[in-house]
């Protein structure tokens, strides 16, 4: 048995689908186990678990085999709750803060989320020691770039499939992703033929010039069938414009803001018709800069009003009030999604002691977790006024306040 | 003062075509910063309240000192929070949108450069309203567009249009719509907007295929508010292709009532031209209703409903004229377009207000003017001068061209720098020209500097005041005006200033008319100059022999050249003003013999006051030192040196005689062309009505009268005249002798 356990092992290490870190993790694991305490059966049955689970469901076995839990990361104290058994591992959201600062910061990865000028032509011509612009030694710099910063972070399973993605049009193990990539399933990326052919066709020039390059040259750069984006609601239908819609998934800022990004969430989603909400454009300023995976955070967002207005019972006649406002501080940046008109529906003692439910649950496995932290602020009745940490890898805990009106949700999305 | 501070000089300087010399040319309201040590260095000159600082967001980015420019970035945008004047802009290249809170602005780089010069020229009247350089000329109707497009861009509908016939869909560079209609041919409108590059575009896309329908973007180029389509569709309809009288569709986001006051609304007025919305249903809806498509013989008539104008701005209205008027010449004439002039002419063939008169007025190869009729018949080797400040753009060779060809013509123009000039150095040039370079005929035009456009009387124009001066240097020169301006009082002034032509750079159907006036004028000029010139010349000669002569010998002697010159003038027109003027000229001897220092009559007659010519014996007769000798077959009377005693007639001739034998030591009065002279004024110049002087008499005279005036040309020794010492002893002998009364 434990023989035919150790061969899965090697077998698994010499398949060829697994990828370097993989391996290199997978080793790791089995020499943790060998060296464990307990039997080796017991040791193996551990790795196995690791290995089975990582064929069954790539991306939560994927993360579990490059990404080792947190040091303060444990699972919601609830052992009364059906929901709390199934949450996952608390994954740290600034990683994904840090992930795409790098991103968005490397020389080379930049020409990915930025259109290009001469400038930027020059610096590509730089590292890739052409004259002319050549596309596909920009891509294999592009490729080499990428997957140098892949191995240097742990974890970030979807932001990481998301941009490889972006760059190959494929999954982790190759394959096609079909019908496309992100929440807008986009087919066009940076591996598409069509491009490819553009690029053949067009030597020399970017197929994603900035609209100074493009006057220049009187030449849009490539184009492709139009989508229309899920953030803003603009139609995508020229590699400059994708590049810029890249960027946007990521990197949340005046020209992308948040109050641009919910505005637009809430028109689609048609949330005005069952929620009044209240918006100060003082306490929900524009110019605030933040790095995360934004089709995450609407979902997150979208995923607190349905809750609200799931406990809100349904009636359109007296729609719930909700108050949105952004702040930031020098670690996080907080979005609070504040309902004015109720009371929490549980009691402060069942929302610490029993744990998180089978809403929040799903919403924190699906949405938030990995994605930012969540926060309650509310009124529990009976008198009960406080702020508990639902999800921020560390056991819920109440922080009692002197009074407080209405249940806010928080997210909270660390910078380091 | 603005400070630019962006480090990517590649794209400044290529992709937005801000380069080095054009930030010079400002460097008075902009100053490029590209280094952080610069503006560490600059950093007090920068932070001062009424400065506008306009940031590259990523200043430095991915290089070391990437820190140190977001700290400086911040500072900035600290000191605009501080202080209200101060105004900031932010600008990226992955930036899309505009936005702008009290005095920072968030915009993307193309704005920054596209709206740069708009806000330099604000800047320096003191507008420090940072909008203009987010959304140009027109912020508010700018944003209120922008975000038109933005919603009408959601709400494109899926499925293309399905419209029959060829179609062709013109689409801008951003912002347009895929695959709008079926199976059509796609062009993109890029922001170059020029008559030129549109008139590019027309001719490449529109020479070829034919098309039923053209769909024309109502917004594009770098400013939605310009609704460039509309100019687009009247390039279509004025520009002679297979496509001009195609459906044009010019489909846009803002109704009708937006374009009102546009400077080519009109062409939704004519047939075939029709505003759709921004849809693809819009399109196949719009081409069911098009049911009033033109022919090409209507066309013409269409464009007629135009009722385009000469661009407003001075400026432009002078230069467009004149391109007009040159290409119309050009045309007439047969010149070549291969030079200088090729650049006004492929202007012209571009523009759309030219484009629009070609429509209306269309040029064919048959209103070309036969070499022979332009035929320039010159006297000697005259000299002719244009002065326009537009000498370069085409008129120096149109003129070249008709002038120039003849073997002996000298061609030349002044005119290309006068801009730089004030008008007194606009003067002191042509004149410096004229005088050193002996020119003939000056073909002037009427405004030489920017300055003339305003000028409060017409008497302060340059060109008027040059005139002045020409004439009054020689007013031989013939000066003939060449202007676009028809105005009244333009024409009086220029009369008074003594112009001795006018021609208009005429531009409507009457350009052959015109070329046939200046060919002509040119001939009388070349002729008039030649001769008049000369003779103004001679009276100059003449007047500086008589410096030291008594003022009012002087001051008659000037009226009557005056006189005598306005008559040569007018003897042009009518001949016999070339008797009146000999006899002006003729005039002047008289004066002169009149001067007591040249001949004192009395019954003694002196010449030069001291040599005694002649003396009354009694009523019937004289002493005197010459004797008249009669006419004899062709030989003119004439006196000779021998005294003579008997009746003696004390005229002009004999006067002449006696200054001529006695002062200038000759032996007869026929001297000089003396006898001649004084027959011409005799038999011919008194005689109109039966003879009329040569142009060769004349000269003959004046020669006369610059001998006659030029002291240095008397002898030393001149002849000894009547002895005086035995004077009454002589005269008693005399009367015995004539049986004369006795005392």
């Amino acid at each position: 048995m434990a023989r035919s356990k150790y061969d899965f092992i090697r077998e698994l290490l010499s398949d060829k689908k697994i990828r370097p870190n993989q391996r290199e993790r997978i080793l790791k694991l089995a020499a943790k186990e060998i060296g464990n305490d307990g039997t080796l059966e017991e040791r193996i049955s551990v790795v196995e678990n690791f290995l089975f689970n990582q064929r069954a469901t790539s991306e939560d076995t994927q993360r579990k085999l490059e990404e080792p839990s947190s040091p303060g990361s444990q699972k919601l104290q609830d052992s009364s709750s059906d929901q709390s058994t199934n949450l996952p591992d608390y994954r740290d959201p600034s990683n994904v803060y840090k992930f795409l600062l790098a991103y968005n910061q490397n020389e080379i990865l930049k020409s990915t989320c930025h259109d290009i000028d001469s400038d930027e032509l020059d610096i590509i011509k730089g590292y890739c020691n052409t004259d002319e612009y050549n596309f596909e030694l920009h891509f294999a710099k592009i490729m080499e770039a990428y997957e140098s910063l892949e191995k240097r972070d742990f974890g970030l399973t979807y932001i990481k499939a998301l941009i490889r993605g972006y760059l190959t049009g494929k999954g982790f193990k190759g394959e096609p992703l079909n019908p496309g990539w992100s929440g807008d399933r986009i087919v066009m990326n940076w591996s598409h033929p069509d491009l490819i052919k553009w690029c053949n066709d067009n030597r020399g020039f970017p197929p994603s010039p900035s609209e100074g390059l493009v006057e220049k040259n009187e030449k849009v750069g490539f184009e492709f069938s139009m989508f229309t984006s899920n953030m803003s609601g603009k139609p995508i239908q020229t590699f400059s414009e994708l590049v810029i819609h890249f960027k946007h998934m990521f990197h949340v800022r005046r020209d992308n803001s948040l109050l641009d990004i919910i505005s637009h969430a809430n028109e689609k989603n048609g949330w005005a018709d069952k929620i009044m909400f209240e918006i100060d454009h003082n306490n929900f300023p524009k110019n605030i800069e933040l790095f995360a995976d934004v089709d995450k955070l609407v979902q997150c967002y979208n995923g607190i009003l349905d809750l609200i207005i799931e406990n809100h019972g349904g009636s359109t006649e007296q729609k719930p009030n909700v108050r949105l406002s952004l702040c930031q501080s020098t670690h996080s940046v907080q979005l609070s999604i504040h309902q004015l008109d109720t009371i929490y529906g549980k009691s402060l003692t069942d929302t610490v002691e029993r744990g998180i439910g089978r809403s929040y649950g799903n919403l924190i496995k699906k949405r938030v977790n990995g994605t930012c932290n969540l926060t309650l602020k509310a009124d529990f009745g009976q008198g009960d006024f406080a702020r508990v940490n639902l999800w921020d890898g560390k056991p819920s805990e109440a922080e009692k306040l002197d009074s407080f009106s209405g249940v806010e949700h928080i997210l909270e999305f660390p910078k380091m | 003062m603005i400070y630019l501070i962006d480090d990517k000089k590649k794209r400044q300087q290529q992709d937005f075509e801000w380069t080095h010399e054009r930030l010079l040319e400002l460097d008075n309201v902009i100053q490029p910063i590209y280094s952080i040590e610069e503006l560490e260095e600059r950093s007090k000159e920068i932070f001062q309240k009424q400065n506008i600082v306009l940031y590259h967001e990523s200043f430095l980015d991915n290089t070391l000192k990437a820190g140190i420019a977001d700290r400086k970035r911040q500072k900035l945008e600290d000191f605009a929070g501080q202080n209200e004047g101060f105004q900031l802009a932010i600008f990226s290249g992955s930036k899309q949108s505009r936005s702008i809170e009290s005095n920072v602005a968030y915009l993307p780089v193309a704005m920054v450069y596209q709206n740069l010069e708009l806000l330099c020229k604000r800047h320096i009247n003191g507008n420090n309203d940072l909008r203009y350089l987010l959304f140009g000329e027109n912020p508010e109707i700018e944003l209120e567009l922008a975000e038109k497009l933005d919603q009408a861009l959601k709400t494109l509908g899926e499925s293309n249009a399905k419209i029959p016939g060829k179609n062709l869909f013109l689409r801008p560079v951003k912002g347009f719509i895929q695959n709008a209609v079926e199976n059509a041919d796609v062009q993109t409108l890029h922001n170059t907007v020029s008559d030129e590059k549109l008139s590019q575009n027309i001719e490449e896309w529109l020479s070829g295929v034919e098309y039923d329908n053209i769909f024309v973007p109502l917004c594009f180029g770098k400013t939605l508010s310009d609704f460039n389509g509309l100019r687009f569709a009247t390039h279509i309809r004025c520009t002679p292709t297979k496509n001009q009288s195609a459906n044009i569709f010019i489909y846009g986001f803002v109704g009708i009532d937006s374009l009102l006051n546009h400077e080519y609304f009109n062409i939704l007025k004519t047939k075939g031209v029709r505003l759709v919305g921004f849809s693809k249903k819009a399109f196949e809806k719009a081409v069911d209703f098009q049911v009033d498509s033109i022919s090409i013989q209507e066309v013409a008539k269409e464009v007629l409903k135009l009722k385009l104008e000469l661009p407003k701005n001075h400026d432009d209205s002078h230069s467009v004229t004149n391109e007009w008027a040159i290409q119309r010449w050009a045309s007439a004439i047969g010149v070549d377009a291969d030079n200088e002039i090729g650049e006004v002419l492929k202007n012209v063939e571009s523009n759309l207000y030219f484009k629009y008169l070609r429509a209306i007025h269309p040029v064919n190869a048959s209103t070309r003017i036969p070499a022979s009729r332009l035929e320039i018949r010159k006297v000697g080797n005259p000299k002719i001068l244009l002065i326009d400040d537009e000498a370069d753009k085409g008129w120096c060779e149109i003129f070249d061209s008709l002038f120039g060809r003849f073997d002996g013509i000298y061609f030349d123009y002044l005119g290309y720098d006068f801009r730089n000039f004030s008008n007194r150095q606009i003067i002191e040039q042509c004149y410096a020209k004229i005088e050193n370079e002996d020119i003939d005929v000056v073909i002037l035009d009427f405004r030489l500097s920017q300055g003339d456009f305003f000028a409060d009387k017409p008497e302060s124009i340059t060109s008027i005041e040059l005139l002045r001066k020409i004439k009054a240097f020689n007013p031989g020169i013939q000066v003939i005006v060449f202007s676009a301006s028809n105005k009244v009082w333009n024409l009086q002034a220029l009369q008074i200033a003594g112009a001795d032509g006018f021609v208009q750079k005429a531009v409507g159907e009457n350009v052959n008319e015109a070329i046939l006036e200046l060919v002509d004028l040119m001939n009388d000029s070349l002729k008039k100059a030649g001769w008049l010139k000369r003779v103004n010349k001679g009276f100059k000669r003449i007047e500086r022999l008589t410096v030291g002569y008594q003022d009012q010998f002087r001051n008659n002697l000037r009226n009557n050249f005056s006189i005598c010159f306005d008559m040569l003038a007018q003897s042009f027109v009518e001949k016999k003003y070339l008797n009146y003027a000999y006899l002006q000229l003729y005039l002047c001897i008289e004066e002169f013999l009149k001067n007591k220092d040249v001949f004192q009559y009395g019954d003694k007659c002196y010449v030069n006051r001291n040599i005694k010519v002649a003396q009354k014996i009694d009523e019937r007769s004289w002493n005197s030192s010459i004797s008249y000798n009669p006419q004899t077959g062709g030989t003119p009377s004439f006196y000779s040196y021998a005294e003579h005693t008997g009746e003696v007639h004390i005229g002009t001739d004999y006067k002449v005689s006696a200054i001529l034998i006695l002062l200038f030591n000759q032996d007869t009065s026929d001297c000089y062309n003396w006898p001649n002279i004084r027959d011409v004024r005799n038999r011919k110049a008194a005689h109109p009505e039966k003879s009329i002087v040569t142009n060769d008499e004349i000269m003959e005279i004046l020669d006369f009268l610059e001998i006659l005036f030029d002291q240095g040309k008397r002898a030393l020794k001149p002849k000894i005249g009547l002895a005086d010492g035995i004077e009454e002893e002589s005269l008693k002998a005399l009367r015995e002798k004539f049986g004369g009364k006795k005392y």
